[in-house]
């Protein structure tokens, strides 16, 4: 394999890595928080949605926060259901889900009918960093892209610093392990999982404004292809941790780039084979992992 | 029959949604006013 086709590769497992961190990060917020956001596809795809619609203004930054504001939108409903009523978490996270699925499908044909498929509309161009570009083979792939992904450079390690070295992230992480001791503690337990699920909903809504914005330049229905579980299953196999987290994304990236190297080296095979592999992956990496051990607490459970 | 009906397939979804939201919230209210009905219990102070 020529060192060309190793940088395409790594190249596009990063880009492909970069929605799917963003989904992960907010994610383990809330389940560090003691909730399960199973409706985290439904923030992805109304980020999606609201990226694209903001984005006609003509500005990309608009793009993301329409993107940010659809996915608190929707985690809103959420944590209304989930926290505030103490409904059961999977149910209204598949029910967030499918709403998310069917509003954003029902909104996309009233607005822009048959023909919005060919719709495109203004996208986030790759800013290379000057000299780190140029470091052989992962250069390209980690210093030209586009700045949603240089975020996450500072994203993970300030959200590690914020996990184990501030008085919010031990709050957070005392209601996911033991709700009932933090509301001892004088830590309310509601309110820290509301906050935990608006900011889990905004990086959701930011990972389907990547998609829109940084990759693909428009909107289709459905268009989150099952991210936001695949999210869920990287925050287990990184072990709830942010580094972990970040690092599980990139082995899920270059999952997903695979048919991209597929093309490259001209392997013959069904297109639909490496299309697959990011989903046979979670599969057998959950099947294997002994992550369980490293879950919060009181993750999935109802407040009392 | 949903394409014959002029209904996209999403839309079917959003409304499956809201019934399963209606029914959960319907639930809880019934929880919360089962526990409310429920007689406090006292214990005697020893």
């Amino acid at each position: 394999m020529s060192s060309g086709a190793v940088t395409e590769f790594l190249e596009s497992g990063v880009r492909f890595a970069t929605p799917l961190a963003y989904a992960a990060l907010g994610e383990l917020v809330v389940e560090r928080a003691g909730v399960i956001n199973i409706g985290l596809e439904g923030a992805i795809i109304c980020g999606a949605f609201g990226a694209l619609i903001s984005a006609g203004t003509g500005s990309v930054w608009l793009g993301f926060a329409g993107a940010a504001f659809a996915g608190v939108l929707i985690a809103a409903i959420f944590a209304f259901f989930v926290v505030t009523l103490r409904t059961d978490q999977i149910i209204t996270g598949t029910a967030m889900s499918m709403l998310g699925l069917g509003l954003t499908g029902t909104f996309y044909r009233t607005m822009y009918g048959t023909a919005g498929a060919s719709l495109h509309i203004v996208t986030i161009a790759p800013v290379p960093l000057p000299g780190l570009n140029l470091i052989p083979v992962v250069g390209p792939a980690l210093f030209d892209q586009p700045v949603v992904t240089y975020a996450l450079y500072a994203i993970v390690p300030a959200l590690a610093w914020w996990f184990y070295r501030t008085t919010g992230g031990l709050s957070l992480r005392a209601v996911g392990e033991h709700p009932e001791a933090a509301r001892a503690a004088g830590v309310s337990p509601s309110r820290v999982q509301w906050a935990a699920l608006l900011f889990g909903g905004a990086m959701g809504g930011l990972s389907g404004g990547t998609l829109v914005l940084a990759q693909v330049g428009t909107f289709a229905e459905g268009m989150s292809a099952g991210r936001g579980f695949i999210a869920i299953a990287i925050v287990v196999l990184g072990r709830w941790t942010p580094f972990g987290v970040a690092g599980a994304a990139l082995v899920f990236g270059a999952a997903s780039a695979l048919e991209t190297l597929a093309q490259t080296m001209g392997w013959a095979m069904p297109y639909q084979l490496p299309l697959a592999f990011p989903y046979v992956l979670t599969l057998v990496l959950l099947a294997s992992t002994r992550a369980r051990a490293a879950a919060p607490g009181a993750l999935g459970r109802r407040l009392a | 029959m949903q394409r014959d009906a002029g209904v996209p397939a999403g839309f079917v979804y959003a409304i499956e949604a809201l019934v399963i939201l209606g029914v959960l919230a319907i639930d809880s209210a019934r929880t919360y006013a089962t526990a409310r009905r429920e007689p406090v219990r006292r214990t005697r102070a020893v």
